[in-house]
């Protein structure tokens, strides 16, 4: 066997993570005859026993208590809302309102929509034509004149009656504008609790610098939290805004109503 | 308990039979300690807090411990460790159990997270808190229960060696913590390193041989001072 070899196995042999029984005794019969080699040898296997102290004295590091409690935090808010922990969340809305009222058409009709729009694209183009919005047969004569003008007093309406039939002039409608400092309905009927802290670390700037989450709750969940509602009824659900940090963890929650 | 009337066939007078129905005890619950991570998560996934309490403890030191001795730093391992939890927590079910063991699946997602971190965390400079010269109370490492010098010389060595694992590259590095100090089989370090078994064997070769240049560097610059 040549150094080269022995340098190669020599840390396997000093974890006890070299089986094979014959190659132990040959690295084990270099190094008898080998000087550096056994040297190299007795450094790893020192090595090995260096790095068990290390691991077992740095064994009993664990994480400050506050990371369990915020976990447990987190996991309680979720059972809060409703959602069995590792699904999606389903009711949740980020705020701002507007983005959520804009949010109108659901996704899958957005994209079958648009995949109607590809399959009619590919269709027209493999016709070698432009789509036909108007068909085929029906002449559109573009007034000339003005639609409509006072008959003069022989005109006679049968006789003069055009072939194609009028084009209906379309209305254009004026969209409704809001003057900027006028609230919306929604604006004017909702009413904020104040924050009610899940944590002890919802200080003013984790409250002004989270997301805020809109969720339906039952009502029960939400008094085992230890929020001070009536208990009218246990499976009534209530809209409340849950403060979420960049960390995940919920720190307060509010009702609105 | 229910009773029946019949008529036996030779005397035709009616008997009553009497039927006793028992309630089957309950099979005795297992408890949770006894379970596997993968029950433990399955039970937590359904919203069972002390499945979730019992795993945490469980495994919490293992994801704690490899992002320090990967880090140096305590609270970014905090961090991580909170991460990783948070994580299985709203994720978990994505874990897939025929893939390998939940073990392996944490140490995976922590040591992503570690070198993401330590990626981000290059950029920033380290500022000493001011209010940490305020502070006069006895820290907590410095009261001791057992003999002082034997701490201190635990507490020099331990310090030496986590310096020097530290120096070494992060490809290195991880290998080392992996195999060495968290005592898995190379084949499950090359399934959450995402490499061949063979680069882990060579890695961990080349990482130990750094490792005891490092040592020895380090402790002649010792030996320099105090001579």
């Amino acid at each position: 066997m040549k150094c080269e070899d022995f340098a190669e196995l020599a840390a396997e042999l000093a974890d006890g993570r070299l089986q094979e029984v014959a190659a132990q005794q040959r690295l084990h019969a270099h190094a008898a005859v080998c000087l550096p080699c056994a040297r190299s040898l007795a450094a790893q296997e020192n090595l090995r026993q260096e790095l068990r102290t290390y691991a077992d004295w740095t064994a009993a590091e664990t994480a400050a208590p506050r990371v369990k409690q915020e976990l447990r935090t987190a996991f309680r808010a979720q059972l809060a809302a409703n959602i069995t922990p590792g699904e999606p969340v389903k009711v949740a809305t980020v705020l701002p309102f507007v983005a959520r009222k804009q949010q109108v058409v659901p996704r899958w009709l957005a994209a079958v929509a648009a995949g109607l729009a590809i399959v009619f694209m590919i269709g027209a183009l493999w016709l070698g034509r432009t789509p036909a919005l108007i068909a085929p047969d029906t002449a559109i004569v573009p007034p000339a004149a003005p639609l409509w003008t006072p008959p003069p007093p022989e005109f006679n309406a049968t006789a003069a009656a055009p072939e194609t039939k009028a084009v209906p002039v379309a209305t254009t409608r004026q969209p409704i504008r809001r003057r900027s400092g006028q609230p919306n309905a929604w604006q004017e009927r909702e009413t904020a609790s104040d924050f009610v802290p899940l944590t002890l670390a919802a200080d003013e700037r984790a409250l002004a610098n989270g997301t805020l989450v809109r969720l339906e709750v039952p009502r029960a969940r939400l008094v085992a939290l230890g929020l001070p509602l009536p208990v009218e009824s246990g499976r009534e659900m209530v809209n409340a805004e849950v403060m979420v940090g960049d960390n995940g963890v919920a720190y307060a929650i509010r009702l609105v109503q | 308990m229910v009773w029946l009337v019949s008529s036996t066939q030779r005397t035709g007078k009616p008997v009553a039979h009497c039927l006793t129905m028992r309630r089957l005890a309950p099979l005795p619950a297992r408890p949770l300690a006894n379970e596997s991570d993968e029950e433990l998560l399955r039970r937590m996934l359904t919203g069972e807090e002390e499945a979730f309490e019992v795993l945490y403890d469980r495994r919490e030191g293992l994801v704690y411990q490899f992002a320090l001795r990967m880090s140096g730093s305590a609270a970014l391992a905090e961090d991580v460790t909170q991460d990783v939890f948070l994580s299985l927590i709203r994720h978990g079910h994505q874990f897939d159990a025929g893939r390998g063991k939940l073990a392996k699946y944490l140490l995976g997602m922590t040591r992503n997270r570690v070198l993401t971190l330590l990626q981000r965390e290059r950029s920033f400079v380290a500022l000493t808190d001011e209010d940490e010269d305020e502070d006069l109370s006895l820290p907590a490492s410095l009261i001791t229960h057992e003999d002082p010098l034997l701490k201190l010389t635990r507490a020099e060595q331990t310090e030496t060696m986590r310096q020097a694992i530290l120096a070494l590259p992060l490809h290195y590095r991880e290998v080392l913590v992996l195999c060495n100090l968290n005592e898995l089989s190379y084949e499950d370090a090359a399934g959450i390193l995402s490499c061949p078994v063979g680069t882990v064997r060579s890695r961990l070769n080349r990482a130990r041989g750094l490792l005891l240049d490092k040592l020895r560097a380090a402790r002649q610059t010792a030996e320099q001072i105090v001579a």
